[in-house]
């Protein structure tokens, strides 16, 4: 059902750091996962099942491919009959060219949106999480709560340091405080980083955050402060699904396997993915092959052994070479004889000598088989210890 | 934009029985993720062409969906895009007996067309062509019409079939139906001419109340050898009926050369709108050899030798060998299928063994639960 009193701000404009060479070329929002979608597909998707069809997406860092990428919007049911995706970039006005200096304020450069839209409610969240949140019911609960703003918020986990403000959570859902004395614990509550504001909440905290120089810390979550300061309702959103922040390769690589191994549904059900990636023919599995526990994309050409790996589309892996716990993305390829494990291949990488990492999937280290350019062969030292 | 296209899509629909009992010949899925409008659609495309008009009887709502408006190829409504032509368009008018009644109901959009040149085309012919090079080849010759064949060593059936002899410097000069004569070349269906000349054949034909393009046209034209024959190189399957449509598929996985020549890559990448879903998910159990397998299935028992088309599902246990399993097929634990062609949404109960045999290959309905 459409929901023609809400829009969202899809928070794009980051580059993938701490990704080297990968990370270089593109935001983070545009990195491939899942064998076959974009993280920005994950984020449209949500909105799409939510019936949210009027999208502002901020972008900055090398927004080419990532614009070209989403289009008009049509493959998540965006486009004509005045919906639509909007692209907001960093722009020059009579006051100067002002790049975007964090999130919040990216969102107060855009506060226009919000003018030309005149929504009730308005979503913002991020295009590089991998996280798929039913908003339909984080949309239902807003407005059952009546809140002025509504938080997601995503149970914690020990071995990974989320990144989120902890929330301290009370009756009926409501925040209480955001933040809080020593270190995180296990299983505390913490933001995902997708916010459900009133619209005219909204409005009036970046026009007094545009007066305002910016705060110490620029982060989302302080948003939150003079709401819960002046006894606001914030309503909390408990997430149950999958969720995890991609801020470097190895966390690249320990989510595909987490989710290979079936850690958590993915995507939840009744939530499926949708990408607007090319069209590729079905996958080639030859003769000699062996596939056990993988995801397979389309394109890809499959006569060695692979095991327990995540093969993007395109991906060949010849005769005689043997692929185990590792994710190969587009284009990537392994000679024949070689064998890779407990490594992470780039895009159109050529894979000509062995590289074994034995303890990747135990959080040991990762082999990152990055090229600086596709097609570029490279040749890695045999036998990489652990 | 000197190309335009009109495709008939009903060609051997009879004779398809279950594979058209729900859609026309253009609709049924071929090669994992695509139907065989897509070959003639994507070579026009690639040719230049921004209008095509699809012919159709009949049963063609899922030929229309997958089309849309052409966009996907490339063919953009402003261009022209997809038109559709069906019958009963008129008070009095009836379902199309030939192609040339189908192309007499439309003869007043042709007088509109731009384009000066048209490609006839079925859908039931399995090749790829450089249709740039047919032109070219066309004007060359100073042809009245150009027909694309290729050689043929047909033994066994031929129905439907029109050969032709070629005669010096590549003039048709006899023409014959059902009939394969030593050094005959198969007609694929393919024909390219000027607008203006099959306006003159279309006046012609209709003059003489002949609706059947070959009898109307062909047959009659072929004694003055106007008409020029294109010998296509590469490989050609006529699909009319289900053991030709098992044995083209299959031919695929025999052959890695006719499947790089018929899905091409790059720039001449067969083109399609079926949505491309999540990666193929193989289970712990799952043992797949020499097969092609479309995104979307789930895989955790044998399958040899066979296509599996989006979101086909095969269970702990199971074995598929030689089979085609259309989009959405399951097959339980344990089963055993060999030589079977399942349709759209089939279900194989657990511990079913089904059986065909590859010269002739057992068909399951669409949706039938086994």
């Amino acid at each position: 059902m459409t929901q023609d009193d809400t829009v969202a701000l899809l928070l794009c404009h980051e580059p993938a750091e701490g990704l080297g060479a990968w990370g270089s070329t593109a935001p983070r929002a545009y990195l491939p996962c899942l064998g076959h979608y974009r993280l920005v597909d994950l984020a449209l998707s949500s909105l799409m099942h939510a019936g949210v069809d009027t999208v502002g997406m901020l972008v900055q860092y090398c927004p080419h491919a990532l614009m070209a990428y989403v289009g008009n919007g049509d493959a998540w049911e965006m486009a004509g009959g005045g919906r639509g995706i909007q692209f907001l970039p960093p722009c020059q006005t009579d006051a100067g060219a002002v790049w975007y200096h964090g999130a919040l304020d990216a969102l107060r450069q855009n506060i226009h949106f919000l003018e030309q839209t005149a929504p009730a409610h308005v979503f913002i969240l991020w295009g590089d999480r991998l996280c798929q949140t039913d908003l339909h019911a984080m949309l239902a609960q807003h407005r059952r709560t009546h809140a002025a703003c509504t938080v997601a918020a995503v149970r914690r986990m020990v071995d990974r340091d989320a990144g989120g403000a902890v929330l301290q959570i009370g009756e009926g859902e409501r925040l209480l405080r955001v933040g809080g004395g020593g270190a995180p614990a296990q299983g505390a509550w913490e933001t995902t980083g997708t916010f459900l504001f009133r619209a005219d909440v909204l409005y009036r905290l970046l026009c007094e955050y545009r007066a305002c120089p910016l705060p110490p810390t620029d982060s989302l979550e302080h948003l939150l402060l003079p709401l819960l300061f002046q006894g606001a309702c914030v309503s909390v959103y408990r997430h149950a699904g999958c969720f995890r922040r991609i801020a470097t390769g190895e966390d690249f690589f320990a989510s595909h396997m987490d989710l290979l191994a079936g850690a958590c549904p993915f995507p939840p059900p009744g939530l499926p993915l949708r990408g607007n990636g090319t069209a590729h023919a079905p996958h080639w599995i030859g003769a000699g092959a062996a596939v056990r526990r993988s995801w397979v994309a389309a394109g890809c050409t499959v006569e060695g052994e692979v095991e327990q790996a995540v093969l993007f589309p395109g991906v060949t892996v010849e005769a005689g070479a043997q692929v185990a716990q590792s994710v190969l993305l587009p284009g990537a390829c392994v000679r024949a004889g070689v064998r890779i494990s407990g490594c992470l291949v780039g895009e159109g990488v050529s894979v000509t000598a062995t590289a074994v990492y034995p303890r990747a999937v135990h959080g040991g280290p990762v082999g990152m088989l990055w090229a600086q350019a596709p097609e570029e062969a490279i040749h890695i030292q045999g036998g990489a210890a652990s | 934009m000197s190309l335009a296209g009109i495709l008939f899509s009903n060609r051997n629909d009879t004779s398809l029985f279950r594979l058209t009992e729900e859609r026309t010949a253009g609709a049924i899925p071929f090669g994992g993720r695509y139907r065989l409008v897509d070959f003639p659609l994507t070579d026009l495309a690639i040719a230049g062409a921004r209008r095509v008009t699809l012919v159709s009887n009949g049963n063609f709502d899922t030929l229309l969906e997958h089309v849309g408006t052409g966009e996907a190829w490339g063919l953009s409504p402003h261009g022209g895009g997809v038109n559709t032509v069906t019958p009963f368009r008129y008070p009095g008018s009836t379902m199309f007996h030939g192609r040339m009644d189908a192309l007499f109901c439309m003869r007043a959009g042709l007088e509109r067309m731009q384009e000066p040149y048209i490609v006839l085309g079925d859908c039931h012919t399995v090749f790829r062509i450089d249709l740039c090079a047919v032109l070219r080849a066309h004007q060359a010759s100073g042809a009245a019409m150009t027909l694309v064949c290729a050689p043929t060593q047909e033994t066994g059936d031929v129905r439907g079939g029109v050969f032709v002899a070629a005669g010096e410097g590549g003039r048709v000069c006899d023409v014959t139906v059902a009939h394969a004569f030593p050094g005959a070349l198969r007609w694929t269906g393919m024909a390219m001419l000027s607008r203006v000349q099959l306006l003159s054949f279309l006046s012609a034909a209709h003059g003489l109340g002949e609706t059947s393009f070959v009898r109307g046209v062909l047959l009659r034209q072929s004694r003055q050898q106007i008409c020029q024959v294109y010998r296509l190189a590469g490989p050609v399957a006529y699909i009319t009926d289900e053991g030709s449509y098992y044995a083209a598929s299959l031919r695929l996985l025999q052959d890695r050369t006719v499947y790089r020549t018929w899905v091409g890559t790059g720039a001449k990448a067969l083109r399609t709108t079926a949505p491309e879903e999540a990666p193929c998910l193989y289970g712990e159990g799952a043992a797949v050899r020499a097969s092609l397998i479309a995104s979307g299935c789930r895989i955790e028992g044998e399958v040899e030798k066979s296509i599996l088309f989006p979101g086909v599902r095969v269970a702990p246990g199971a074995s598929v060998k030689g089979c085609i399993l259309l989009p959405g097929v399951t097959v339980g634990r344990c089963a055993s299928l060999y030589a079977v062609c399942a349709d759209a949404q089939a279900c194989i109960r657990p511990g079913s063994r089904l059986a065909g045999h590859p010269t002739l290959p057992l068909f399951l309905p669409k949706e039938k639960v086994v």
